[in-house]
């Protein structure tokens, strides 16, 4: 008999960590270990409520635990919000192909996350942090809503230690005590020091972001086949079978879910909301 | 593909009773149309009436996917449906033409990469087809302006084919020959007069829906005709009988999307079930949002749902998996309240690239 796929892995969750008033990051260790690649994604079941999508925030490299980081948005999720290190949890996976690390390899790469949106950029970082000397240099472009709602904040001086490493961030609405810049995500993304033509950009975040953030890219002199989204769709089954995921042909749970702006650029409904 | 073989109407229910199968499911003619029923249940002269008449109302779609089953036990609940699955087998008899390549289809999809469905791949290996030729179409069927054949020509394990005062039968696996070679006794060789009626009675089922379809016009390139054509007022008119029932996408054998579901089932016990889903439903494609903020979808218009019913069938399945996801069985067309008419829509998409070109 084949592995029933649809069946969860028991998976213990060890630590709820607030980042925000509106994320937590979900340290938990699966009973057996799930291997992933940076950007590929899992299905974490909430037991007897439900399933939602997630592309881990820890590193590909540590197996035996995972770290999610969630924002609190429906049923799913307003559920973990309440829950408390010890309970099980489910995890299936893991789904998609993951981010192009290969075809960035010796370019430069420009990581933009918006809100939560950093959370799978963050699977992303640890790669690229890791392997460092295979990258030309890594910018890291991150905006939020407000300074409260500033995801890993606590991160943010080691990110913009190397010399190769560039961590530009932005808000919307500043509070009192904010000192840095104020602005969508996209004013980080207009002028850039070095031709960015062989340059990719990795981006995450609410859809109508990823809409600006390619146009702003592509008025920068970003190449359309060198601009990787994180699209958003709703799936159900993670394999290519439930239907419902798709961009035109492509299905984000297989084809992507970041998928080339390239590649789904003429299909109608790609950036509808 | 194997000699043609006679069977003789009587010893038919007899003879299907021998086909592999802890269930054996088979058409059988009602008042107005053939339905599903089973083998042991059924009266001889509704499964000779059912195997020579049209095809029947629902496809054999949910015995491969029931349109709501159980798929995982977990936390305290024990035992795995998939195993309980993998134990059954059944006959699926009276699978026309148009479902073989329904069946080569949903194999596509869900075979595909990057890893099978496992309760499809369970119960499609534990399935037995006996295929039937088509020796009337229904008023909806289309199949011929997909350029196909209103007679099963692979994807089957045996076919039958009605002649006068019985069936040829022929295997299209080996599976099929096996039976054939153990059945003996009620088998006779087949007679050339009666090969050339069996071509004859193709012949005028084919003619039949030549007659019946003369008033469509089918592109020859849908991946051309369809994205140049979405904003044709057409679509409108179409749209404003669609009251997103649904109906097209269950009885569609070709249909195949689903949507997971968890429920408690005791202290401590869960168990993870799907239902049939429909790309035509609110609902389907919309995601979360936190509370009093829209709920994000891209499909939200009504039209961008109705449009991509025929945008998957006829545009993206060739791109993907190298054949149309609509077979010609018309069965959409019988089914809609709003008589939407997919013979219809794609002809006027036609018409107008045409005009534009």
């Amino acid at each position: 008999m084949p592995e029933n796929v649809y069946r969860p892995i028991r998976t213990e969750l060890l630590e709820v960590k607030p980042e925000t008033p509106t994320i937590k990051t979900f340290r938990m260790a699966p009973d057996e270990p799930i291997a992933f690649r940076a950007g590929q994604f899992v299905q974490l079941t909430v037991p007897g409520i439900g399933e939602a999508p997630f592309t881990p925030s820890s590193s590909p490299s540590v197996r035996d635990e995972m770290e999610i980081t969630i924002l609190k948005t429906g049923l799913v999720t307003d559920t973990l919000h309440e829950l408390e290190a010890g309970v099980d949890l489910g995890l299936r996976g893991p789904f998609g192909k993951g981010y192009p690390t290969e075809k960035m390899k010796g370019h430069p790469v420009v990581v933009v996350g918006g809100g939560v949106g950093l959370a799978p950029l963050r699977s992303l970082l640890h790669h690229l942090f890791e392997n460092l000397q295979d990258y030309e240099r890594v910018d890291i472009k991150v905006g939020a809503r407000n300074p409260a709602e500033l995801l890993y904040r606590d991160k943010f001086e080691a990110w913009a230690g190397p010399d190769e490493v560039s961590l530009d961030v932005t808000v919307d609405i500043p509070d009192e005590g904010w000192t840095g810049k104020v602005g969508v995500v996209t004013t980080l993304l207009e002028s850039f020091d070095y031709d960015v033509e062989d340059a990719y950009v990795v981006s995450c975040g609410p859809l109508i972001m990823l809409r600006f953030v390619t146009l702003t890219c592509l008025n920068a002199g970003f190449k359309s086949e060198h601009i990787y989204l994180s699209m958003n769709r709703k799936m159900s089954c993670g394999l290519g079978k439930c239907g419902r995921c798709n961009i035109g042909p492509y299905y984000l749970c297989k084809d992507g879910p970041d998928i080339c702006y390239d590649t789904i650029k003429d299909y109608k409904d790609a950036f509808s909301l | 593909m194997s000699e043609a073989k006679f069977l003789p109407g009587d010893r038919l229910v007899e003879f299907l009773g021998s086909v592999p199968g802890d269930r054996k499911l088979v058409n059988v003619s009602s008042e107005e149309c053939a339905v599903w029923g089973e083998l042991s249940e059924a009266e001889p002269a509704e499964v000779l009436a059912g195997l020579r008449g049209a095809r029947p109302f629902y496809s054999f779609k949910s015995v491969l996917m029931p349109a709501s089953e159980l798929v995982a036990r977990y936390g305290r609940a024990d035992g795995d449906p998939l195993e309980e699955v993998s134990k059954l087998t059944v006959a699926v008899i009276g699978v026309r033409g148009c479902e073989c390549r329904a069946l080569a289809y949903l194999d596509k999809v869900m075979f595909d990469e990057p890893m099978a469905d496992p309760f499809y791949a369970a119960r499609r290996e534990n399935s037995f087809i006996v295929a039937v030729d088509c020796a009337a179409a229904a008023e909806s069927c289309f199949c011929n302006l997909l350029g196909e054949a209103p007679y099963p020509e692979a994807n089957y394990d045996l076919n039958l084919s009605p002649v006068q005062d019985g069936f040829l039968v022929q295997a299209g696996s080996e599976k099929g020959e096996q039976l054939l070679a153990d059945a003996g006794s009620p088998l006779s060789d087949a007679t050339d007069a009666q090969l050339e009626e069996r071509d004859a009675m193709r012949r005028k089922a084919a003619e039949q829906l030549t007659g019946q379809n003369a008033d469509y016009d089918f592109p020859d390139d849908f991946a051309a005709t369809l994205p140049s054509t979405l904003e044709e007022v057409f679509w409108r008119t179409e749209l404003s009988t669609c009251v997103q029932c649904g109906g097209c996408t269950a009885v569609c054998p070709t249909c195949y999307c689903f949507l997971l579901f968890d429920q408690a089932a005791g202290e401590g016990a869960y168990e993870r079930g799907r239902v049939w889903d429909s790309c035509q439903f609110t609902g389907y494609s919309e995601m979360a949002a936190a509370p009093g903020l829209a709920k994000p979808d891209p499909r939200r218009e009504h039209m961008s749902k109705f449009q991509h019913r025929f945008a998957h069938k006829f545009w993206y399945s060739p791109l993907t998996l190298g054949t149309l996801g609509c077979v010609g069985c018309g069965r959409c067309i019988e089914t809609c309240p709003g008589a939407v008419d997919l013979r219809r829509v794609l002809s006027q998409a036609n018409k107008a690239y045409a005009q534009d070109a």
